[in-house]
């Protein structure tokens, strides 16, 4: 039976995917916790005021006695281009660190639900560690966004040292998401092996192995806006496929990127056979390769989430661990 | 305790490593076996049977990861379980569902099951495993190892159910290309 077979997978996959339930589950709980030694300790750490943990109170019902006595207040807190960054809470549990971070705009409203950490965060520890960081709640009153940063040494031994440093370099704000129908140009655009890219190629999804043996659209022509930053650069048909090339400019300032589909006629998505993802000085070019059998069954649409601002700075808070 | 350690209670034939076993996995263990039966008592059960099978299969097995192995043997157990009670479709649980999106990919999987060796059927399920995407597989095994909703599955990685579906259904399909292409269908 194929679920018995499923059930024979590698442990090490097996491990992964649970590392993915696992850590995704860490926010109702900690955050639960962060309210629970509000209600118990509110008197003596003043600072963590109660508008500051409104997640915390509907996810509170989550929340784990022995979790709720293990996580500490931090409230520290640093300053920079405008932009505050306050670690509210953190937890130290064996090889694992968890951060409850906030950033908030003080001199203005560049700081909105759409704010990112844009991959500039980093902790410094005695150990190596591998880190992650998700974005878990916006607050509208206080315009402040709170993130989740979660590091486990990389060795497995649990973490040592007496602190954590966390850093942040760069913020994007201000991004917007566009949904936009795509209209292909008449002419097609010349195709080109995909060896020939083989080392400009960052990237893709899907069969990307079969993408790198493939053929990718040569960019060149007239370019049709689609987005702030994105454009449909061609397209061509090969080998029963159809690829259409997307530019997405200036990607490492603006985290410009997004997906396009097939809608049917009744509403069904059909998504792309693979993708490939290509260098172009600070561009990116990412050629979706459908079935071109399900481009002619529908109409062809475009999802893009493109950056609006990007503010440096040098945001660094040193937590203290027990 | 370390796993190490308790593994060698369980070489050393020490009962105390069942309690440590079960203090330190029976949580993941439980969560298991509840998307599979959707009783807590049941999954209950079933997290006792997986124990005393880890009991009799260490010695002479010696796993190399404690927590996946003990996950397995529940997995295990809360299949046979539900098979006990000729109870697939009827079960509370996440299998029901699960089985039927995976008759996609494996129709008629009863018959199948007696003419493919489960081995060869493994091996062919981990080579098709070692091709996906990191993310794609896990979501892949979130589903159909640990049977997890697709609702819980779309809030763990941070993105709709709407995604999620469309990820699985992907992979499905690949996977019947896949065991199609090496004459298990």
């Amino acid at each position: 039976m194929l679920l018995d077979a499923i059930g024979e997978a590698r442990p090490d996959y097996v491990e992964a995917a649970h590392a993915e339930r696992k850590r995704k589950k860490l926010w109702p709980r900690i955050v639960a916790a962060a309210a629970c030694i509000y209600l118990c300790l509110c008197g003596a750490v003043p600072a963590l005021a109660a508008a500051d943990v409104r997640p915390a109170y509907e996810l509170l019902y989550a929340v784990s006695p022995s979790a709720a006595q293990r996580l500490k207040p931090v409230n520290l807190a640093c300053e920079d281009s405008g932009i505050k960054m306050e670690v509210v809470s953190a937890l130290v549990e064996g090889d694992t660190a968890e951060l409850l971070v906030s950033i908030r705009d003080t001199t203005g409203s560049r700081i909105d639900r759409t704010a990112d950490l844009f991959d500039s965060y980093s902790i410094n520890t005695p150990s190596g560690t591998v880190g992650t960081c998700r974005k878990t709640d916006y607050d509208e009153e206080t315009g402040r966004v709170f993130f989740l940063i979660e590091l486990s040494s990389m060795n497995g031994e649990p973490i040592s040292g007496d602190k954590i440093t966390f850093s942040v370099r760069e913020i994007l704000y201000a991004k917007s998401l566009y949904e936009c129908p795509i209209e292909l140009p008449e002419e097609p655009s010349e195709l080109r092996p995909a060896s020939e890219a083989r080392d400009l190629i960052r990237g893709g999804s899907g069969d990307l192995e079969a993408g790198k043996d493939g053929l990718l659209v040569v960019p060149g022509g007239t370019e049709t806006p689609l987005a702030r930053g994105v454009s449909l650069t061609g397209w061509a048909e090969w080998d029963g496929k159809l690829s259409v090339q997307i530019r997405y400019e200036n990607i490492l300032e603006t985290d410009n990127h997004g997906d396009i589909y097939v809608l049917g006629e009744d509403g069904s998505v059909k998504r792309c056979l693979y993708t490939v993802a290509v260098h172009d000085g600070a561009d990116s070019l990412e050629d979706y390769v459908f079935d071109a059998d399900d481009i002619a069954a529908g109409s062809l649409w475009g999802s893009f989430t493109t950056g609006g601002g990007l503010v440096k700075g040098r945001w660094q808070v040193t937590v203290p661990l027990e | 305790m370390e796993d190490r350690r308790i593994v060698e209670l369980f070489l050393e034939r020490d009962e105390a490593a069942i309690s440590e076993a079960g203090s330190k996995y029976g949580g993941y263990c439980r969560s298991i076996a509840i998307n599979i039966l959707g009783s807590a008592p049941d999954a209950e059960e079933a997290v006792g049977d997986a124990m005393f099978a880890a009991w009799n299969a260490i010695p002479p097995h010696r796993p190399a990861v404690l927590s996946t192995f003990l996950g397995k043997l529940t997995r295990r157990a809360a299949l046979k379980k539900v098979r006990e009670a000729s109870a697939q479709k009827r079960g509370g649980g996440q299998l029901a569902l699960a089985l039927e999106e995976l008759g996609e990919c494996l129709p008629g999987s009863g018959s199948a099951e007696e003419a493919v060796e489960a081995a060869e059927l493994g091996r062919a399920v981990n080579a098709f495993l070692a091709a996906l995407p990191a993310q794609e597989r896990s979501i892949f095994l979130c589903r159909y190892w640990y049977l997890d909703s697709v609702a819980d599955i779309a809030s763990r990685f941070g993105c709709g159910q709407s995604k999620v579906k469309m990820t699985l259904k992907r992979t499905r399909d690949r996977l019947r290309d896949h065991l199609e292409k090496e004459g298990h269908l």
